[in-house]
């Protein structure tokens, strides 16, 4: 370190004040935060991209800042998928601070980072106030049976409508209509059951029908229509 | 159904380009193709899985008019595909006014050109499909070509790059950078399969100094 002539010509006014920052709460302690290693915790971070056709959502389980487990969620855009892929291979091992200048090849996905980075620094985690914090296979447990993301998507025009096509138990199938053509349910399949049970040997048809649920008052209705087809 | 989304939008757009080649229809097209055993929608398809119609459909225009047009080189076949990609682009549109099917068409005819010794692909956020297209270009510009083109891919990261790498049969070339001095040099070099695929060379940076340092080896 260099001092400039000027300051080193300087008197020395002593510092008072000698507190270090104030404690954050994680896994269930307050943690006076100084270096990347006193980090722990388990969060989430949301990012997007510039263009914002696609959106990433990222949950790390952190220990003595290190990333222990990585779940990486996209949605909207193809080649973040593939990014999502790589992510999840580069960023367990590395320190969470290691990983923001890291290359995680899709913008929504290094902007989740970021997000979640100030999460977790500022001791905002899920985890702040569980004791010895998340198990590694939180990440897991958040997706559900299935392992599959929550994902939701509708539709609707003006002219025709809304459909619901994709819900959080699964693909849309049928709505529900009464007589005055309005939604009073719907149908859907569970994808990620319907797969385990083919995977046991079932047949395909069988294992269709058994994964199916419905919501709402579907049993009711006037008619049915297949959101995609009608 | 008709054939590709945007149809009514591009149609009289494409049959007035097709109109100067003597050439009625679109499905015309196709069988213009099929005549010389070129099958557009086969091999759009085997390059991008996911593609949307209107790509192959475009292809399919693209190739009658080099049929038409009489091209025997490739590279000027690729430059009579681009004037079918060109009519493609919607009147008004920022690809129709930036000329990017003729630029596409230009850039084949490039890659097939002599002259061209190296093509780098500088890849962000859409580097696997930037790969699946540098595989086809690595398994098929040699074809013609007397001498090889070198194929590189830039502008990912150190990690992505080497797992991009070891994914696609790519050969990673693990480089490391000197901010002083500015200087890259070639660490290693990790060829991931035995095939064309690891004639197709990946480097991954820390910054764009590097990126640009990288494009100077």
């Amino acid at each position: 370190m260099i001092y400039s002539q000027e300051v080193e010509h300087m008197c020395s006014v002593a510092k008072g004040p000698k507190h270090g920052p104030a404690p954050i709460p994680e896994e269930g302690k307050w943690v006076q935060a100084k270096e990347i290693t006193d980090i722990s915790g388990y969060t989430h971070g949301i990012g997007w991209c510039a263009p914002q056709q696609g959106a990433c959502k990222l949950s790390l389980n952190v220990k003595n800042g290190i990333i222990e487990e990585a779940l990486v969620e996209t949605i909207g855009c193809s080649g973040m998928t593939h990014s999502a892929a790589m992510a999840a291979e580069i960023l367990p091992g590395k320190t969470v601070l290691e990983a923001l200048n890291t290359d995680l090849v899709c913008d929504a996905i290094n902007t989740a980072m970021r997000e979640l980075f100030l999460q977790i620094v500022y001791g905002r985690t899920q985890s702040a106030f569980s004791e010895g914090g998340l198990v590694i296979g939180a990440g897991m447990e958040d997706l559900g049976k299935g392992a599959r993301s929550m994902v939701g998507t509708m539709y609707g025009t003006k002219a025709k409508g809304v459909r619901y096509l994709e819900m959080t138990e699964g693909y849309c199938t049928r709505m529900a209509l009464d007589k005055d053509d309005q939604v009073i349910g719907y149908e859907f399949v569970s994808l990620g059951k319907m797969t385990d049970f083919i995977k046991k040997g079932m047949e395909p048809n069988e294992a269709y029908e058994k994964s199916k649920g419905t919501y709402g008052r579907f049993a009711e209705a006037d008619h049915y229509i297949d959101p995609r087809k009608q | 159904m008709s054939l590709f989304e945007g149809y009514e939008r591009r149609v009289d757009k494409i049959n007035a380009v097709l109109a100067e080649y003597g050439i009625k229809s679109i499905e015309e097209c196709k069988e213009i193709t099929l005549a010389k055993g070129i099958d557009c929608d086969k091999i759009v398809r085997e390059t991008q899985p996911i593609c949307f119609e209107n790509a192959v459909w475009a292809y399919t225009v693209g190739a009658a008019i080099a049929i038409k047009k009489g091209c025997t080189k490739a590279a000027d076949a690729a430059a009579a595909i681009g004037i079918g990609l060109q009519a493609f682009c919607i009147p008004g549109s920022v690809a129709e006014n930036r000329k990017v099917g003729l630029g596409h068409g230009n850039l084949g005819k490039m890659l097939l050109s002599e002259e061209t010794e190296c093509f780098c692909f500088l890849a962000g956020h859409e580097s696997f499909a930037a790969a699946e297209g540098a595989i086809k270009i690595a398994l098929n510009a040699n074809k013609v070509r007397v001498k090889p083109l070198r194929v590189i891919l830039n502008g990912l990261g150190k990690d992505a790059a080497m797992i991009i790498s070891r994914i696609n049969g790519f050969t990673y070339v693990e480089t490391e950078f000197d901010p002083y001095a500015e200087e890259v040099k070639v660490i290693s070099e990790t060829p991931y399969s035995n095939g064309p695929r690891a004639d197709v060379k990946c480097y991954g940076s820390d910054n764009v100094p590097e990126g640009v340092d990288i494009m100077k080896l």
